[in-house]
C-alpha cells in the first residue's frame, strides 16, 4: 500500500503540471483566435487551414483535459480507497478508468450499482485489481459488444455479476488464473452461471 | 460597474499562462495586474485593492488558500476566484470555506471566467452597498 501511495503522489503532481501545460496552450490558442477575430478584414491565404488547426488544438486540449483528469483520478485511487471498499465505487471507478481498454476491444462495460453501499472486506486497491482482472478476462472472451456488470449484496457477501453478450462465454480456467496473483491478499470466490453467460465475483462483507 | 472599470489581479506562478490570460483580458478591455507569487500578490492587494482576484491554488511558497485567507484579513470584501486543477477540487472547496467567491478548473474558458468575474464584482458591490 505504501508503494501505491508513493506512485499516486508522484503521478498526481505530474498531472497538475500537465494541466498547467494544457492551460498555457489553451490561452495561446485563445489569444490567436482573439487576434484573428479582431481583424475580420484581413485575408490570409489558406485561412481555412488556420481555422482548422485552431479547432484541432481546441479538440486536443479537451482530449488532454479528459486524459489528465483520468490520470489524476487514478493517482488518487490509493488514498481514496484506503479507508473503505464500497463495491459501487470500485466498479464505477474501474469502469471509468478502463474505458479505453474496452473501447480498443470494441466493448463497453455498463455498470449497474446497488442502491446502498456494499462495503466488502479487503484493501480497496486490491479489490480494484480483482474486478479489473475479471474485466480483462471478459474482454478476452467477448469479440465485441456490451458487458453489463451489476453490484449486489446478500447477508454475508457483496458481489459483482458480469453478464456477457449472447454467444460469448468466459474460460473458467483463465478467470481462476487471473486471481492467482491476488491470492493471499484478498478473499474472492467466483461462481459461474449454468448457461455460461456470466459469472459472479463474491467478496465477504466488511466486519462479517 | 462596466468591465472596463475593473482592476483585476491575476495570481499564478505559471508566468506564460498568467501573462497570456492577462493579454486576452486586456483585449476585452479589462485592466489586469499580474503577480507570480503570493507575497507579491498580497503587497499589490494592500496597495491597490483590486475589484476581483483570480488566484491559483497550487503555488510554491504561500499556497493559494493561505493567500486567500490573508487577502480576507486585508479586505474581506474583495472577491477571490480560485483556479484549481482537475483532481484538486478539494482545494477549491476548502477555499470556499475561507470565503472564496467560487472556483474554476484549469484550463479555463475565458468567457466563463469573464462572466464569473462580473458576478463577483456585482456581488461585492452589492455587499458594500448593504454594509454602507
Amino acid at each position: 500500500m505504501r508503494e501505491a501511495f508513493f506512485m499516486g503522489t508522484i503521478t498526481a503532481t505530474i498531472t497538475h503540471e500537465l494541466q498547467n501545460v494544457l492551460a498555457i496552450i489553451n490561452e495561446c490558442r485563445g489569444l490567436m483566435g482573439d487576434v484573428l477575430a479582431m481583424n475580420p478584414g484581413v485575408k490570409l491565404k489558406r485561412m481555412d487551414l488556420v481555422t482548422k488547426s485552431l479547432n484541432m488544438i481546441t479538440e486536443q486540449i479537451e482530449r488532454g483535459k479528459h486524459l489528465s483528469g483520468k490520470l489524476n483520478r487514478f493517482a488518487h485511487t490509493a488514498e481514496d480507497f484506503a479507508t473503505g471498499a464500497d463495491l459501487n465505487r470500485i466498479v464505477s471507478e474501474i469502469v471509468y478508468l478502463a474505458e479505453r481498454i474496452a473501447r480498443l476491444r470494441k466493448c463497453e462495460f455498463v455498470p449497474g450499482l446497488a442502491q446502498e453501499p456494499v462495503t466488502v472486506a479487503g484493501n480497496g486497491v486490491t479489490l480494484l485489481m480483482a474486478v479489473f482482472e475479471a474485466m480483462r478476462t471478459c474482454l478476452d472472451a467477448v469479440p465485441e459488444g456490451l458487458i453489463h456488470m451489476q453490484v449486489a449484496r446478500d447477508n454475508a457477501r457483496g458481489s459483482v455479476h458480469f453478464f456477457l453478450p449472447e454467444g460469448s462465454s468466459v474460460d473458467k480456467k483463465s478467470l481462476s488464473a487471473a486471481f492467482w496473483s491476488l491470492a493471499g491478499e484478498l478473499t474472492v470466490n467466483v461462481e459461474f452461471d449454468e448457461a455460461g453467460k456470466g459469472f459472479d465475483l463474491y467478496f465477504p462483507l466488511a466486519g462479517k | 460597474m462596466d468591465k472596463k472599470e475593473w482592476n483585476v489581479l491575476l495570481v499564478d506562478d505559471e508566468e506564460e499562462f498568467v501573462q497570456t490570460l492577462a493579454e486576452r483580458l486586456e483585449l476585452r478591455g479589462i485592466k489586469t495586474t499580474v503577480a507570480n507569487d503570493g507575497e507579491t500578490a498580497l503587497k499589490l492587494v494592500a496597495a491597490n485593492r483590486p475589484h476581483v482576484i483570480v488566484l491559483d491554488v497550487m503555488m510554491p511558497g504561500l499556497k493559494g488558500v493561505d493567500v486567500l485567507r490573508r487577502v480576507k484579513d486585508i479586505d474581506p470584501t474583495i472577491p477571490v476566484i480560485l483556479l484549481t486543477g482537475k483532481g484538486a477540487t478539494r482545494d477549491g472547496i476548502d477555499g470556499m470555506h475561507y470565503g472564496a467567491f467560487d472556483y474554476m478548473m484549469k484550463p479555463i474558458n475565458i468567457d466563463a471566467l469573464t462572466e464569473k468575474m462580473a458576478e463577483a464584482v456585482a456581488a461585492a458591490a452589492g455587499d458594500s452597498q448593504a454594509n454602507s
